[in-house]
């Protein structure tokens, strides 16, 4: 093994005497230095900024109506300090008819005026807050004498108080923000975030970062560096002297091979360290997952010099070897997005998202927010979303919220959620409640009322009565009450008249619970089906709403999962809460005082779908959004994995589980024995038939070293789906697309393994 | 003692081109034996087949007919060429390395522990005089200090058998006699020396046997002393006597040369069809009283008995 070894650590002899690489290396320490002076600074949260109010028009108006109200408020005081800059900019954003561009310009002026007022010592007025029931802390803080408090602590009361006074309007504040600083020099305004949930979104900015600089840069750098390393063990003189020694041809090559690597592991290495010391020296976020990225960008690296071997090897030419690797480069690029691009805007669109069984019928949902009904043998389209935001139609996913079957109307109820609404959670517009019904055999749906901003949930309740789930609480939809009158409704102040606030004089009955629930978007909720309790989770919180005869819902168990954060889902039957986190846990939780009764893992650190129950609360079928379905019953404590591409499930109501899987077959499973009983698969159309038997088998057979960067992703963020619409799905429901880890590992291996047994065999053929 | 190298009629014909296939023969039926302890000196003009005969040696390049052994082992095994020095002709040794650490790497390929190349490098260097230069870059290094660092990574190992392609190709000739003087004390070590060489006074000045390629085929092998004698033997006399006498007593011989030189000395000489008649000449003389100054045969050098070979050869593959 001597002479293998000689030549391996010559390799990287030579990769130290190699100029390219000092240049390199400097470079690297350059972006290095660069990045140094980024820091996050965390303090506690004292101003206001776009994201800090849910309705801007809402809160302007609401304020301008109190200034003209004899009593004294907290709107009427804002409007009493507020300088005629702030006056103007509230009055501006409270007419109806802004464009999204008019108004983001009025709220930032509004942002920074009530900034300007929350900085003010003078700002809280006892009478003007009587009437507001503020929390223990707040209220002992402001007992004491307001006087010794610092600047800070002064605008971090002020933004409690504001935050107390308009509790439908103001988004729950988090308790500390943070600053991203360059050099001291602050950037941008601050996030509302803590260093705790800054952590996924730097995982996933850390991610591109690395995909570039590494994945893109360092590789390519490295083909350029690495191309002649092959083709000069073949020169004359030098070829004869190394086969002379006691080696093989092969195990030359091999070596020399794994040698050219070093270079892209000392610069992709040096990279990586110097980000991670970044990473943690000045954020605070210690990720051991950067430094194993390395064998990942390695393995990438591999794959494009197995094709420069094989090239160098055949021709003897560097060059040759460069522009044939960059051709390869270009061709794995090029096969990798048409498959997206075909997975993206023909079959992802069609997948079938949620299903509802109907009185006879069996309707869905598909990816792109249609609504499907199985007739004759296939899905025939019978509705289509009315709108969508150009991310929605250029993903082809648009959300669905619901729909829900209502029996007795033989009627289909959901919500669409307007357009381009977020930005960093900033609402503009809250989301459309459509009504569908059959009419001579085809459906049309009617625009119902509009539910207030922060509507997230639909649900029926045991008595079929519409009940939303807002981010303050619980609202209840009288289907037979009319419509508000026009829009135009509203009164004078200062001779301009102002529109009513979103949500007033709605056909929407508020059912508590007291105090408002203040939930973050985005939350999850599920109801009881037999007693329409509710559970919410927000925030790392879960909340038990117990209804209560009067049809209120009222607050009966709380339990707090912090730091447990993101998408999460939740069902709710029997005597049985089951909360599935982001991490893929699932949670099986006593229903009345909330205390866990099992865990589990069922697939790894899946982000989960949905939860589906059937009425009795006999069986709960969790779906991830990596197609894997599992079933449990809590009370027998059986479990089981039924597939793992399934994109959507629900229970029949007659014992039958319902899964759709590879995008559009509905299988249907008698729940007894879990055995199917009945396949509803729609035939193949042309471009399925070509995707299925010319595309995937061109696909699955060529090296997809570009998808690598999944397996990056999936290393620094634990997430094995990707976000389809939305960069950042926040909302479990919000579309994803699995991420096949291993494939791209498994068929880029075998490409290697190929590319390296030709050159192997060339060589130990070639008359030197 | 078993041969050193073994060559039993060894042919290689290249095949080239992509669409038109072509053979183009570079060794046919070529054998002979290098014994162990000597110096062997392969010549031949440019084409003739030595790089390719070398390479079959090494297993660089894979003969179409016959077969090769280095000491025992089939020629091109591991094991043979664990017991080989090479050094090729116009080698190229990387860039980054110096002198030190180039005998590092190149024992390392030999299988030699870098402690042992640190320990036995100060006197290699020293027997190819680059004593001074091992720290030295070798892309630094002249044409003949890289034939000298050459020839001392071919001796690092103490291999029994050393194949030197060229050795003295862009060495002056201090350095030259140096080498000679190197190649003389592995001989006296009892290493077999395999010299493929264009220089035919050096191959003559240390060569025990040679063997001469032409167009690929083996046209003379055995011992240079055989090579620059002629079928007819010559003998160049220096007499004193009378010419008649002297003409009478050579008249058995045919005389190719005659010169009276200062006064009564003549040198003539004779050629014999073998060695009888010159004995019988030399009675004859010396029956006639005439004093015989010198008796010398007259030999080919080197180059000559070369260029015959070579100019007889009419023949190409």
């Amino acid at each position: 093994m001597r002479p293998y070894w000689t030549i391996f650590v010559d390799s990287f002899h030579q990769a130290f005497a190699s100029r390219v690489l000092w240049i390199v290396l400097a470079v690297c320490t350059l972006v290095l230095l660069a990045l140094l002076p980024l820091a996050l600074q965390e303090s506690q949260a004292t101003q206001l900024s776009g994201h800090s109010v849910r309705d801007w028009a809402g809160l302007a108006t609401q304020i301008e109506m109190a200034s003209v109200e004899p009593a004294d408020s907290p709107g009427k005081r804002i409007w009493q300090l507020a300088d005629p800059d702030l006056r103007d900019a509230m009055v501006g954003a409270a007419v109806r008819g802004r464009s999204t561009q008019e108004l983001r310009g009025l709220v930032e002026r509004m942002a920074a005026g009530l900034n300007r007022l929350l900085m003010r010592p003078d700002f809280f007025a006892a009478q003007a807050w009587e009437n507001v029931e503020l929390d223990d802390t707040l209220a002992q803080t402001l007992e004491r004498d307001l006087g010794g408090l610092s600047a800070d602590e002064i605008a971090w009361v002020n933004r409690q108080l504001f935050q107390t006074a308009f509790p439908r309007l103001v988004a729950r504040l988090p308790e500390t923000e943070l600053q991203l600083t360059y050099a001291g020099w602050r950037l941008g305004g601050p996030l509302p975030l803590s260093r705790e949930l800054a952590r996924p979104a730097i995982a996933r900015l850390l991610t591109r970062v690395l995909d570039f600089l590494v994945g893109t840069l360092a590789v390519f750098v490295a083909i350029l560096v690495t191309a002649p390393i092959i083709p000069q063990i073949f020169e004359s003189g030098s070829i004869d002297l190394l086969l002379s020694k006691p080696i093989s041809r092969c195990g030359l090559l091999l070596v020399k091979f794994l040698g050219g690597c070093a270079f892209i592991l000392l610069t992709a290495g040096y990279l990586l360290v110097g980000l991670w010391l970044i990473l943690g020296l000045r954020f605070g976020l210690w990720n051991q997952a950067v430094l194993a990225c390395l064998p990942v960008f390695l393995f990438l690296f591999v794959v494009y010099y197995s094709v420069s071997t094989l090239v160098a090897v055949r021709w003897k030419n560097p060059i040759v070897a460069v522009v044939v690797t960059i051709l390869f480069w270009a061709v794995c690029f090029t096969v990798g997005v048409s498959k997206q691009l075909i997975d993206r805007v023909y079959r992802l669109p069609e997948r079938l998202v949620t299903l509802v069984p109907g009185a006879d019928e069996l309707l869905a949902v598909d990816q792109s927010g249609r609504l499907v009904e199985w007739q004759a043998g296939d899905w025939e389209p019978v509705l289509a979303p009315e709108s969508s935001g150009a991310r929605q139609r250029f993903s082809g996913t648009q959300m669905m919220l619901g729909p829900v079957y209502h029996q007795r109307d033989q009627t289909l109820l959901y919500l669409e959620p307007s357009g381009g609404r977020r930005r960093f959670g900033f609402l503009l517009a809250g989301p459309r409640f459509y009504t569908a019904s059959q009419t001579l055999g085809s459906w049309r749906s009617t625009r119902g009322p509009t539910p207030p901003i922060g509507t997230a949930w639909l649900f029926l309740d045991p008595e079929e009565t519409p009940v939303f789930v807002t981010t303050y609480g619980v609202l209840k939809l009288e289907l037979n009450r009319p419509s508000p009158p026009a829009a135009d409704a509203g009164i004078e102040v200062l001779g301009m008249r102002i529109p009513l606030p979103t949500g007033l004089k709605q056909p929407f009955t508020a059912l508590g619970p007291e105090p408002a629930l203040r939930l973050v978007e985005p939350f999850a909720a599920a109801m009881h089906p037999q007693s329409g309790d509710l559970v919410t989770f927000s925030g790392g919180q879960l909340v038990y709403l117990k209804r209560q005869d009067s049809g209120h819902y009222q607050r009966s168990a709380t339990r707090d999962f912090s730091p447990v954060n993101g998408p999460a889902a939740l069902g709710f039957a029997g005597s049985w809460v089951l909360l599935v986190r982001s991490d893929g846990v699932v949670q099986i939780l006593k229903a009345d005082d909330l205390t866990t009764h099992t865990r589990f893992l069922p697939d790894g650190q899946s982000e989960p779908y949905r939860v589906e129950t059937t009425a009795d609360g006999h069986w709960f079928a969790v779906l991830f959004h990596s197609g894997a379905l599992w079933l449990h019953d809590p009370r027998s404590g059986a479990v089981c994995v039924l597939d793992d591409d399934v994109s959507a499930v629900a229970f029949d109501g007659l014992n039958h589980l319902l899964a759709a899987d590879r995008g559009r077959r509905v299988t249907r499973y008698e729940l007894a024995s879990l055995t199917p009983v009945a396949q509803q698969t729609p035939p193949l159309d042309l471009l399925e038939t070509i995707y299925q038997y010319a595309i995937l088998p061109c696909y699955t057979l060529f090296p997809k070293p570009g998808e690598l960067g999944d397996v990056v992703q999936h290393l620094i963020t634990g997430q094995q789906t990707v976000a389809l619409g939305s960069p950042v799905a926040a909302d479990a429901r919000e579309a994803r697309a699995r991420v096949d880890l291993w494939g791209p590992v498994f068929s880029s291996l075998a490409f290697v393994l190929v590319m390296l047994s030709i050159a192997c065999v060339d060589v130990w053929r070639m008359d030197i | 003692m078993s041969p050193a190298i073994e060559v039993n009629q060894l042919g290689k014909t290249y095949r080239t081109g992509f669409i038109r296939r072509r053979s183009v023969p570079a060794l046919a039926d070529v054998s002979f034996a290098v014994d162990a302890g000597s110096i062997f000196g392969l010549l031949g003009p440019n084409g003739a087949g030595k790089t390719t005969l070398i390479k079959i040696l090494l297993g660089l390049v894979r003969p179409t007919t016959g077969q090769a052994t280095l000491l025992a082992h089939p020629a091109g095994s591991r094991h043979g060429r664990a017991q080989v020095g090479y050094l090729p002709e116009h080698h190229r040794m990387p860039g980054h390395l110096t002198g030190n650490s180039a005998l590092t790497y190149y024992g390392g390929l030999s299988g030699l522990a870098p402690r042992e190349v640190r320990r036995r490098r100060p006197a290699i260097l020293r027997q190819v005089g680059l004593e001074d230069w091992g720290e030295m870059p070798v892309r630094k290094y002249s044409k003949g200090m890289q034939q000298r660092l050459g020839l001392a990574q071919a001796m690092l190992h103490n291999p029994p058998l050393l194949i030197l392609d060229e050795p003295t190709d862009g060495v002056d000739p201090v350095g030259r006699r140096e080498m000679r003087s190197v190649l003389q004390s592995l001989k006296d070590d009892g290493k077999t020396i395999f010299v493929n060489s264009h220089l035919l006074q050096e191959v003559e000045l240390v060569c025990d046997r040679v063997a001469i390629l032409v167009h690929g085929t083996l046209r003379q092998v055995g011992p240079i002393t055989e090579l620059t004698n002629r079928e007819a033997t010559e003998v160049e006399f220096t007499l004193v006597g009378a010419e008649s006498e002297i003409r009478e007593a050579l008249s058995e011989a045919v005389i190719t040369a005659w010169e009276v030189d200062q006064g009564n000395q003549i040198r003539c000489t004779i050629t014999a069809t073998d060695q009888a008649i010159v004995n019988q000449c030399v009675d004859q003389l010396r029956a006639r009283r005439i004093d015989l100054l010198a008796v010398t045969p007259r030999r080919d050098s080197l180059e000559e008995a070369f260029l015959n070979i070579v100019n007889d050869t009419n023949d190409p593959l």
